[in-house]
């Protein structure tokens, strides 16, 4: 009995405790912000928006689109060096022409793209969601998106055209390039009368009116390329509109554009954003510089030498050419003034059984031996366009030129060309550029001419590729690149998104 | 021999406001009920051995409960005092205990059962305990006695070579590197590939709150069938932790225990002399310098233990004090760390009533130096002097390439520190409702702090520390895991049929805290990382010069369990198990699983007469699952994403998505069948287990590109890919010699894995994982990945060997004239053994005992990136090359990737060998003496020509075993000498 009574208690304390037995396993999120998040600031509203230009930031510093566009080109490449920069031949691939599916560079623009694109469309649909006047910051987003857009249409062609957030396709498939080509038109033709005029202050590094114009501009130049029907005319005209609106020029000395702190040039219309101090991505330093470069800049870190000019492309520049002056060469010196010596300069024997040709003392030829696997260390003309301040760390401050005036000029000049080889005012507007440069006019303009101004204005900014389709000398050969298939116009579509998208469909030729 | 926990009843709630005032309920309850006095009187009897028959002398008999006890005489004979109700308990060293209710007898004789008795081991299996034979999964048993010895710092290597299936594995000698311990191979990659550890009943509780020399015995529960009860934790096996407790009938004992342990480099990565390097083609600085004599030492270890316990009447306690000053071979690598333990256990209510308490409390100081410091002493200038012209005042010498720094500089000017905190305490009530019926409430607490102290003076060149006139860093985290459990556990003979059930319900929660600075420019090298307001990275306000960051977690776990075990005539055996388990992890679509596990045993020697000692079936099936790291991964949410200074005015702070919310997120699942066999012959002198287990892991989970737009991040983890294994367990013993003067036993532990990915995520076949990394073998990807091949494939371009010019020749596989990795590449060897083995022997002559300790693995590969980077002569150029027997003096190349590089890494170790001698003393005062010497790692048999042939688990990736990363630390070996002494 007394076990029976035991049993009873036991028995409805077990009982009692099942049934308020705590099930609930909801948990608190401390650290994270969630969608219910209140914010302190009504700036969020603007910081949202400049979300929206995050991914051009990491595209444009490093490991992205500078790669795709300008290492695939005659204008440079990443010559392996005795081991470093050799990475399994990658660098290698790129520049003939030989690039994997796979390939990192390729992958990280297409996010860039892509997510990019993701945001715009998820920032659009939340502001349209809220009850205030958004049509100032939707119009700039839809402008935003239209440069993703544009990028990925020049680099793969047709890709999946998706404006929508919350309704979009788990799995979108692509559009044709015209339909995405003529979806950016009619988006930017749409927003550019409601676009800002000032292209700085607020409005420094974001879409403006006469970012939008030229960024149609250069659409049309290559329209051809995109649709096969020429838009000559309405690329003159639009650059016309950029150059009427004038709130650009020239500015005196073409490398002020592309200082430290060239938020004052008065030529550049829309740059990438770089602040070292905020986790800056733009390490062309790192990229380009010999480790004992360190010395001559005062840097917390020897650089990786890897980009180098070629040499045909260096020698494309004029002896008088002011422009010259983005290629570092010849000996360096220490900040002191002393000349730096590198030892490896006498031991390196490259695959032909060569000496580096000037020994020890650290001097950047033009020459470069080979592509891979033992170019010299200090061989290549070293890419000194944006200005290196002394004592950088891993980042740089200059903001990167996506639209530039200069390059507007220049597709006036080339459009009016196309219409008519006689044209004066193409050979007035090219004569301007020169003139900045300190050299003779040309007349009259021939296509190489054209192309060859074009190529050094623009050196580095990220188009030589776009410029060489357009011109037709993508698929030639040049040093040692040998590859002539047209397919290689287009980048594969990565791997990686092949396999996330089972709709997509792979560009021929890969 | 009573290592049992006697898990009891109750079942119960869960919040811990509620339990406070729950564990009193019991106790008020309990307390009403009182204890019968009766009268005692004089009992005598006899104690034998069971085996041969022959008088115990000095076997200790308690009154249970009570303080009361005696010993036995010379013939084996006793006497005391106690009364009918009262029970006697006999334990003696080397024997099982026994319990006697004394009744009416006046005399009562005993037989003690030897405690190598196999069959009548009593087992822990989680949630209660179970006896051997009525185990019919695999659980490995270790007790104390089996440990290995030696410099022995952490529990994980007490088990090394001990069990089969256990892999144990720490390439190199890192005093604060913790053991990669793998059960049967992989069975995720997703997500937890190591063990559940649970710690006297404290489920995920540390191996650093507690010193190897406060264990009593560890057992493993090695299939499904028997980790089930384990649910979402049970897939990668469970390591059961028994702290040593004071036993009833123990009397009051001291215990110290000494070793000193001198530790030096058994095996550097060979590089070249400084005439090598020249002739190599380097250039000559004028210097020698010896960088790894340089960045090396004898590492000097002692340790310290002392621990009292004993049994008073209703209660026991043991308490315990260990101090480990442990020096690592890198200089400043190593740890001081004292440890305390206190174990209490009190009995009420005639013993119906046990409290018992256990509290553990760590703080272990530890000094760090980077890996790159050994890195690069193997690479760096042999000619280079450590300062420039040999003068401190003119700073240290540092190389023209980037990609090394002067090693000694890093070892001098970076101090890297840690504090670590930890106290396990834990609380357990059980109570005996009426005979067979217990309820048991258990509450633990394991908290945990780690405090890291890092500071880069602003002569070092290292990292991103470079330039930077100084970086401090200090880091800090709590760790809490809180764990309520009510259990009924239900014991009870019918007839034949004996039933030994469990139920309980459990409710725990994880929580994390930390907190980062970082500051730089610091005005002084001085104050190191102890004042960060003087740096001025502050007051420029980039990220790059100064930072925090802090982040909180949490996670729960809840879950509703059960398991019975059917044993019919002690030839039949059945155990059913079933876990309800629900985490805070889980989407709101999967919430909440199930996890269960059947097994059965046919003892064959009762059932069927076989002529054998022991000879038992074993079949089991088990269900158990693994859960993700990640805690709030079904949720959306936001982090920092970029900061802009707009306008040249004000900053504006950005967001971004962290993830893809997934609100079917679940856990992993595993099924697995096992097949044994325990079988004893000979007297049980040949006894041994044989299992067959086949696995299937499905819903892997994965991180897997999905595009953007829709999603908002560009991967999603998903529950997809699917794993499957199986392998092949022997454990041998042989007591080859059993004389009362000379003994041998010796043992073989033998273990095969085979490892397979069935799916990837469905749409890839196979990838490449494993980047070896820059400069210049920057996405080279080594390991294959792919459907319906072993985990583990090292891929090479093949190297056949030199032309006349000294370059490699590869064999172009689809020959197009270029080699890559892409097109070129064929399996060149796994990561992952076949098979290993270990050889246990133990040896006793007189009083001298000699055990050692052979342990290999066999079949495994390993890619030796030191050698693939720097083993050329054009290394010379920025390094001192590698010299390995394979350097090859007439390649003109440099570095490259191909199966060169890729060695075959079967060895065979000498874990350890330890002689003794055990002093005898007639004076009763001293229990024990014995003075030990022990070595470990005496020899390694292997071709592999890195510094470390073990096992390599893993590179970046559990998918990416077999990679030899060049930031390692050397492999060691160690003599200690040392003392126990029992008072």
């Amino acid at each position: 009995m007394k076990h029976l009574i035991k049993f009873k208690t036991g028995a409805s304390v077990f009982l009692l405790l099942s049934f308020v037995a705590c099930t609930d396993l909801d948990t608190e999120i401390y650290s994270d912000l969630t969608p219910n998040t209140e914010y302190t600031t009504t700036d969020n509203l603007l910081a949202a928006i400049l979300t929206a230009y995050g991914p051009l930031s990491n595209s444009y510093g490093n490991n992205g689109l500078f790669e795709v566009q300008e290492l695939s080109t005659e204008t440079s490449a990443a010559p392996a060096k005795f081991g470093p920069w050799d990475d399994g031949g990658i660098w290698a691939r790129l520049h003939r022409h030989e690039w994997e599916n796979n390939a990192w560079f390729i992958n990280n623009t297409w996010n860039m793209c892509f997510s990019g694109i993701s945001t715009c469309n998820r920032l659009i649909e939340e502001f349209q969601a809220t009850s205030g006047d958004v049509t100032a910051a939707v119009n700039e987003l839809r402008g935003v998106r239209a440069l993703y857009l544009f990028t990925a249409m020049d680099l793969w062609g047709g890709v999946p055209l998706v404006t929508t957030f919350k309704t979009a396709e788990a799995n979108p498939s692509r559009a044709s390039r015209t339909e995405v080509y003529n979806y950016i038109e009619s988006e930017l033709l749409d927003i550019i009368p409601s676009l800002p005029d000032n292209p700085k202050g607020e409005n420094y590094g974001r879409i403006n009116k006469w970012a939008a114009m030229a960024l149609l501009a250069r659409m049309y130049l290559n329209a051809e390329v995109y649709t096969g029907t020429p838009q000559w005319q309405k690329a003159a005209d639009m650059a016309q509109m950029v150059i009427d609106g004038g709130q650009f020029s020239l500015q005196t000395d073409y490398l002020d554009n592309y200082i430290t702190r060239n938020e004052s040039s008065v030529e550049n219309i829309l740059v990438v954003s770089h602040s070292a101090s905020s986790g800056g991505a733009f390490n062309m330093h790192m990229r380009t510089l010999h480790p004992l470069s360190k010395e001559t800049y005062g840097f917390t870190t020897g650089p990786w030498n890897g980009y180098t000019a070629l040499e045909e492309f260096y020698n494309s520049f004029e002896e008088d050419d002011k422009r010259r002056d983005i290629f570092i060469t010849g000996q360096q010196y220490t900040l002191s003034g002393e000349p730096i010596q590198d030892p490896n300069g006498a031991i390196e024997i490259d695959s032909k059984g060569n000496p580096d040709p000037d020994g020890t003392p650290l001097i950047f030829t033009p020459y470069i031996n080979e592509l891979t696997p033992k170019a010299f260390s200090q061989s290549g003309a070293r890419i000194g366009k944006y200005e290196f301040a002394t004592g950088l760390d891993l980042a740089m401050d200059n903001d990167f030129p996506v639209l530039r005036y200069g390059e507007v000029l220049l597709v006036r000049a080339e459009a009016l060309w196309r219409m008519d080889n006689g044209n004066r005012e193409a050979v007035e507007l090219i004569r301007q550029i020169r003139e900045r440069a300190g050299l003779e006019q040309i007349d009259p303009l021939t296509e190489d001419a054209l192309y060859n101004e074009i190529q050094r204005e623009l050196a580095f900014e990220a188009q030589a590729r776009t410029v060489m389709i357009r011109y037709d000398r993508f698929n030639n050969t040049w040093w040692e690149k040998t590859i002539t298939d047209p397919n290689k116009n287009l980048f594969p579509i990565p791997t990686a998104q092949l396999n996330g998208n089972p709709n997509l469909t792979q560009n021929p030729g890969y | 021999m009573n290592k049992a926990k006697q898990s009891k009843p109750l079942s119960g709630r869960a919040t811990a406001t509620a339990f406070r005032h729950l564990l009193l309920t019991p106790l008020l309850l309990l307390l009403l009920s009182s204890a019968l006095l009766s009268q005692t009187r004089v009992i005598t009897g006899t104690v034998q051995s069971d085996e041969e028959n022959i008088p115990l002398v000095g076997v200790s008999i308690q009154v249970k409960g009570t303080s009361t006890g005696t010993i036995t005489d010379i013939d084996g004979k006793y006497q005391l005092e106690a009364a009918n109700d009262d029970v006697l308990v006999f334990s003696y060293i080397g024997y099982q205990n026994l319990e006697e209710t004394v009744g009416e007898r006046s005399q009562v004789d005993v037989s003690l059962l030897s405690a190598s008795e196999l069959l009548d081991e009593v087992v822990v299996i989680g949630y209660g305990t179970a006896e051997r034979k009525e185990i019919t999964n695999s659980v490995a048993s270790v007790d104390a006695k089996d440990f290995n010895k030696g410099n022995v710092n952490d529990p994980a290597q007490l088990l090394q070579g001990k069990v089969a299936g256990l892999s144990i594995a720490k390439p190199g000698g890192d005093p604060n590197a913790g053991f990669n311990i793998r059960l049967r191979g992989l069975s995720t990659f997703g997500a937890n590939s190591q063990p559940l550890i649970v710690i006297d009943g404290v489920l995920g509780g540390s191996l650093q709150t507690i010193d190897p020399n406060d264990i009593e015995s560890i057992e493993v529960l090695k299939d499904g069938s028997a980790a089930a009860i384990y649910g979402t934790r049970g897939a990668s096996g469970v390591i059961i932790v028994t702290t040593k407790r004071a036993k009833v009938g123990d009397g009051a004992r001291i215990d110290f225990n000494s070793y000193v342990a001198t530790e030096n480099v058994a095996k550097f990565v060979q590089n070249s002399t400084p005439q090598q390097y020249l002739e190599a083609g380097g250039v000559d600085n004028g210097s020698e310098t010896n960088w790894l004599d340089m960045l090396t030492r004898n590492g000097l270890t002692q340790v310290y233990n002392l621990s009292a316990y004993n049994s008073i009447g209703s209660g026991n306690y043991r308490v315990s004090v260990n101090y480990r000053d442990v020096n690592g071979v890198a200089l400043n690598s190593g740890f001081d760390q004292i440890n305390g333990r206190l174990s209490l256990t009190q009995r009420a209510m005639n013993d119906k009533l046990r409290l018992s308490f256990d509290l553990g409390v760590t703080k272990r100081n530890s000094q760090f130096t980077p890996y790159e410091t050994l890195r690069f002493a193997i690479i760096a200038d042999p000619t280079a002097p450590i300062y420039n012209n040999n003068n401190p005042d003119d700073g240290y010498w540092e190389p023209n390439t980037p990609e090394y720094h002067n090693p000694y500089a890093i070892s001098q000017e970076v101090t890297d520190q840690g504090i670590f905190k930890t106290l396990l305490g834990n609380i357990r009530v059980d109570y005996e409702l009426f005979n067979g019926l217990s309820l048991g409430a258990f509450y633990s607490h394991q908290y945990a702090n780690d405090l890291r102290s890092q500071y880069f003076s602003s002569k070092t060149r290292f990292t991103s520390a470079s330039g930077q006139r100084g970086r401090a860093n200090k880091f800090t985290e709590d760790r809490k895991n809180e764990l309520f459990e009510f259990t009924g556990t239900f014991k009870r003979n019918f007839g034949k049929l004996s039933l030994n059930a469990v139920a309980g319900y459990s409710w725990q929660e994880f929580l994390f805290e930390n907190f980062n600075a970082f500051n730089t420019n610091f005005i002084t090298d001085d104050l190191l990382f102890n004042a960060l307001e003087l740096g001025l990275g502050t007051a420029v306000g980039s990220d790059a010069t100064a930072g925090m960051n802090s982040q909180k977690e949490e996670s729960r776990l809840i879950s509703f369990f059960g398991r019975t075990i059917f044993n019919f005539d002690n030839k039949y055996f059945l155990s059913l198990a079933l876990r309800r388990e629900g985490s805070s992890k889980f989407g709101p679509n999967n919430r909440w699983g199930n996890f269960y596990s059947i097994s059965g045993g046919v003892d064959l020697v009762q059932a069927a007469n076989v002529p054998m000692d022991v000879l038992k079936l074993r079949v089991g099936y088990g269900v158990t699952g693994n859960l993700p790291n990640q805690n709030y991964e079904y949720r959306t949410r936001l982090s920092r994403g970029s900061r802009t200074f707009f306008n040249s005015q004000r900053y504006l702070q950005g967001v971004n998505f962290a993830s893809n919310p997934n609100p079917n997120l679940k856990w992993e699942q595993k099924a697995e069948t096992n097949i044994g066999l325990d079988f004893g012959f000979m007297d049980n002198r040949i006894n041994g287990a044989i299992d067959y287990y086949v696995r299937n892991t499905t819903d892997v989970l994965q991180s897997i590109s999905v595009p953007v737009p829709p999603n908002f991040f560009p991967s999603t983890l998903l529950n997809i890919g699917e794993l499957k294994s199986n392998g092949l367990e022997v454990t041998l013993n042989y007591a080859a010699i059993q004389g009362p003067s000379f003994s041998y036993n010796t043992g073989l532990v033998f273990s095969t894995f085979n490892t397979e990915l069935v799916t990837l995520d469905g749409e890839r076949e196979q990838i490449f994982i494993g980047n070896l990394g820059p400069p210049g073998l920057n996405g080279i990807n080594v390991i294959r990945v792919a459907e319906g091949q072993p985990i583990g494939d090292i891929m090479a371009p093949l190297y056949e060997g030199l032309n006349d010019d000294g370059q490699r020749i590869i064999t172009d596989q689809n020959g197009d004239g270029t080699i890559s990795q892409e097109d070129d590449a064929v399996v060149v060897g796994n990561g992952l053994p076949d098979f290993e083995l270990s050889w246990n022997n133990s040896v006793q002559f007189g009083n001298f005992d000699l055990s050692a300790v052979i342990r290999g693995a066999f079949g495994h590969s390993l890619v030796n990136i030191n050698r693939a980077y720097y083993e050329s002569p054009a290394a010379a150029n920025n390094y001192n090359p590698v010299r390995t027997k394979y350097y090859l003096p007439e390649l003109t190349e440099s570095e490259n990737w191909n199966s060169y590089y890729v060695e075959e890494a079967d060895f065979v170790k000498l874990d350890n060998i330890t002689l003794g001698y055990n002093l005898n003393f007639s004076n009763a005062s001293v229990r024990s003496l014995r003075f030990y010497a022990s070595a470990q790692n005496l020899f390694v048999i292997t071709g592999y020509t890195g510094v470390d042939p073990e096992v390599h688990y893993s590179y970046g990736s559990v998918l990416a075993p077999g990679v030899d990363d060049r930031n390692s630390y050397f492999r060691t070996r160690t003599f200690t000498f040392g003392i126990n002494l029992g008072l």
